[in-house]
C-alpha cells in the first residue's frame, strides 16, 4: 500500500521560476526510500513541496496515512527558542491531538536518553541533542509516513545506531520512510529504493540492483552508480 | 579622506535604516498611522500654545527636565566601523583615529539638532505653562544638550571596555546628578555651575582624539553591528540575520520545570499558554511592547483632553496591530508549520488568538483607557 504518491510537474517559489521539474515516485508501507542528489539538486525543495510549504506547485501529492499525519525531521533543528523542550513536546502532542501523547513522549525521551534535558531551552543543547528532540517530535504521533532530511548530521555514533534501530522498528510497523541524505554508504545499506535528483529533475529511480544494471556496474556501490549516472546525465545535457 | 569615507558610510547607513523601516511602513501604515500621528503632534503643539496643560500648574518644571533625561537613550554615537576594516583601515592608525573622531563630532552636531527640535516642540510648555524667559530656555537647551552628548559618549566609553555593570551604576548616578543640576538651574546656582563645569570637562576628555583606538576595534565593530541591526532585528524577528555571541539561557526565568499555567490542557489553552510564555520570554519583543505602553500612558497623561479620544483610538489600533503581528510570528513559526495539521485547525487557532490577545492587548489598553478617563 502506498503511503505517499508524488507526481510533481513543476514546483518552486514563484510561477515563473520552477526549482524542480518532473519528480514522480511513491513510498510504500514499510519501505525506506532514499532521496539522493548533489548540493542544490532539489532534495529539500522536493520535501518542502511534499509538506505543502512551497508557494507554487503544479502536480499532485497524495498522503495515505491516518489523518494525513506525518513525522518530519528537518535538516536543521527548528524550535521555538523561548519554550522548553517539554513545552514543545506538549504543544506538538496536544495540538496534533495524539492520544496518550504523554506516555509516548516519556517512552521516546527514555529511548533517546534525554531525560535530563527536557526542561531546558533548546538553544542550550548540543546540535546532536537537538536532533534527537526533533526525532522525538517526529515519532510522537507514531506516523505512518516519516520524512527525514539529512538525519545523520550531528548525531553521535550511539545516537546514529539508535536512529537506525528506530527506523527498523517503524518500518516493521508499516511506516513508509522518505530519507534525504548525502551519506551514501549508509543509505546503500538501508534503503529499499533510491530517487536520484540532479539540477531539479529526477533522472532515475530504482533499487540498487536496478541502478547497477543501468550503469553496467554489477556489484558497484551506490556512490559509483551515482557518479556514473550524474556524469552520463551531464554529457547528455551537453550533447 | 577619512571624513569623506565617514560621510559615505553615513549615507549608506541612512539608506539601510530606511529600507529596514520600509519593511513595516508601507503606504497603508504611512497613511493610517504615520500621517495622523504627525498631524496629531502638530495639533497637540498648537493646543499647547493656546492653553498650557493643566498639569503644569501642580508639577515642577524640574520633573519635566527629569523626563528629558530618557530622551538621551536614543541615537548613540555611530562610528560606522565594520569588521572588514580589520583588513586595511586599522593598519592606517591616523585614518582610523580620524574616522572615530568624525563619529564623535557628527554626534555633537546631531545631538545639538535633536535637542533643539525637542526643546522647540515643548517650548510652549516652558513659555506658556511655566512662564520661563528666553535666557532660561536657552540655559535649559544648553544643559540638556551637554548631558545628552555626555551620556552618549560615556556609554560608548564604558561599553567598549566591557564595563556593563559599571555603566548601569553610572547611568543611575548620572540621572541623580543631572536631576540635581536641572533643579538648581533655578537656584542654588553654585550646584548648577559646578555640575555644568564638570560635564564640560568630561566632554573635553571624551571628545579628544584617542591614542590607541585599535585596542577596542572588535568591541567597536560589534557595537556598531548591534546598532546597525537594532531596528531591523526588531522588524525581522527570528530572521536569523544577526549572528553573534549571545548569552544562552539554560532554563526560562523562574520556571525550571516547564510549569503549566492552565490546569486544563485543551489545544486552545495549550496554544494560548505557549504564546504567552513565548511572548514574555522573548525579551526584545516584550521590551518594544512595554515601550509602546509606557509612551501611551504618558501620552494619555499630557495631551489635551480635546484630542485625547482620537489619540486613544490610534493607540488602540496600533496596539492591536503590534499584537497581531507578534501573534502571526508565533503561529507562522517553522516549528508549527512543520507539524502540518495544526495550521488547518482554524477554530482552535481563532479561539486561542482571542484568549491570548485579551491578556496582551485588551487588558493593558483598557487600563490605558481608564487612566485617560481618570486624567
Amino acid at each position: 500500500m502506498d503511503r505517499l504518491i508524488v507526481k510533481l510537474q513543476k514546483a518552486g517559489y514563484s510561477a515563473d521560476e520552477s526549482v524542480i521539474e518532473n519528480v514522480s515516485f511513491t513510498v510504500e508501507a514499510g519501505e525506506l526510500v532514499g532521496l539522493i542528489g548533489e548540493n542544490g539538486a532539489g532534495k529539500s525543495t522536493t520535501i518542502k513541496a511534499i509538506l505543502g510549504q512551497l508557494s507554487w506547485m503544479e502536480g499532485e501529492i497524495t498522503l495515505r496515512s491516518k489523518d494525513n499525519a506525518y513525522g518530519y525531521v528537518p535538516e536543521r533543528p527548528v524550535f521555538y527558542d523561548e519554550l522548553t523542550v517539554w513545552e514543545q513536546i506538549e504543544y506538538s502532542g496536544v495540538m496534533r491531538e495524539i492520544p496518550n501523547w504523554k506516555e509516548r513522549a516519556m517512552e521516546l525521551v527514555k529511548t533517546f536518553r534525554v531525560e535530563k534535558f527536557i526542561h531546558q531551552l533548546p538553544q542550550s543543547l548540543s546540535k546532536g541533542t537537538q536532533q534527537k528532540i526533533m526525532l522525538i517530535l517526529a515519532l510522537l504521533p507514531s506516523p505512518e509516513l516519516l520524512i527525514i532530511d539529512e538525519p545523520f548530521i550531528g548525531l553521535d555514533p550511539r545516537a546514529t545506531k539508535l536512529l537506525l534501530q528506530m527506523m527498523d522498528v517503524e518500518r516493521s510497523k508499516g511506516t513508509g520512510i522518505l530519507m534525504c541524505t548525502h551519506v551514501l554508504d549508509t543509505a546503500e545499506k538501508l534503503c529499499d529504493k533510491f530517487i536520484l535528483l540532479s539540477k531539479g529533475t529526477m533522472f532515475t529511480q530504482g533499487t540498487l540492483v536496478d541502478l547497477q544494471t543501468k550503469c553496467r556496474l554489477p556489484g558497484g556501490s551506490l556512490l559509483d552508480c551515482f557518479d556514473y549516472l550524474i556524469d552520463e546525465d551531464l554529457h547528455h545535457g551537453l550533447g | 579622506m577619512a571624513w569623506v569615507e565617514y560621510i559615505r558610510r553615513n549615507k549608506r547607513e541612512v539608506k539601510f535604516q530606511l529600507s529596514a523601516f520600509g519593511l513595516v511602513i508601507d503606504w497603508t501604515v504611512f497613511l493610517y498611522i504615520v500621517v495622523p500621528a504627525i498631524i496629531a503632534l502638530g495639533v497637540i503643539d498648537f493646543q499647547l500654545w493656546q492653553a498650557p496643560p493643566a498639569w503644569t500648574s501642580f508639577t515642577n518644571v524640574s520633573l519635566l527636565g527629569m523626563i528629558l533625561f530618557f530622551a538621551f537613550q536614543f541615537s548613540p554615537v555611530r562610528t560606522y566601523i565594520e569588521r572588514a576594516d580589520e583588513l586595511f583601515v586599522i593598519q592606517n592608525l591616523k585614518y582610523y583615529q580620524t574616522l572615530i573622531q568624525a563619529g564623535k563630532w557628527y554626534t555633537v552636531l546631531k545631538t545639538s539638532l535633536e535637542t533643539a527640535l525637542l526643546i522647540l516642540y515643548i517650548l510652549p510648555i516652558f513659555k506658556v505653562g511655566y512662564q520661563l524667559s528666553a535666557p532660561f530656555v536657552t540655559i535649559i537647551y544648553f544643559y540638556v544638550f551637554i548631558w545628552s552628548l555626555f551620556i552618549k559618549l560615556a556609554s560608548r566609553w564604558f561599553l567598549l571596555r566591557g564595563l556593563r555593570w559599571w555603566y548601569r551604576a553610572f547611568a543611575i548616578m548620572a540621572f541623580i546628578v543631572y536631576s540635581t543640576g536641572f533643579y538648581s538651574i533655578f537656584g542654588p546656582y553654585i550646584i548648577f555651575i559646578c555640575t555644568t563645569v564638570f560635564i564640560l570637562a568630561m566632554l573635553v576628555f571624551l571628545l579628544k582624539e584617542e591614542n590607541c583606538p585599535v585596542r577596542f576595534f572588535h568591541a567597536e565593530a560589534e557595537r556598531e553591528r548591534n546598532e546597525k541591526w537594532k531596528w531591523a532585528a526588531i522588524f525581522m524577528r527570528q530572521s536569523g540575520e544577526i549572528e553573534g555571541i549571545q548569552r544562552v539561557r539554560k532554563y526560562p526565568f523562574l520556571n525550571k520545570n516547564s510549569r503549566a499555567i492552565f490546569s486544563e490542557r485543551s489545544p486552545e489553552k495549550v496554544m494560548t499558554e505557549m504564546y504567552w510564555k513565548w511572548h514574555i520570554r522573548k525579551g526584545r519583543q516584550l521590551k518594544l511592547y512595554l515601550y509602546f505602553l509606557f509612551i501611551s500612558f504618558n501620552g494619555m497623561t499630557i495631551i489635551p483632553s480635546k484630542v485625547k479620544f482620537i489619540v486613544f483610538l490610534f493607540i488602540l489600533f496600533a496596539g492591536y496591530k503590534i499584537q497581531e503581528g507578534i501573534w502571526k510570528t508565533f503561529i507562522s513559526h517553522p516549528f508549527t508549520r512543520n507539524l502540518g495539521a495544526i495550521t488547518e485547525k482554524e477554530i482552535i487557532i481563532a479561539k486561542a488568538k482571542k484568549r491570548s490577545l485579551t491578556a496582551t492587548w485588551l487588558v493593558p489598553l483598557a487600563a490605558i483607557a481608564l487612566w485617560a478617563y481618570w486624567n
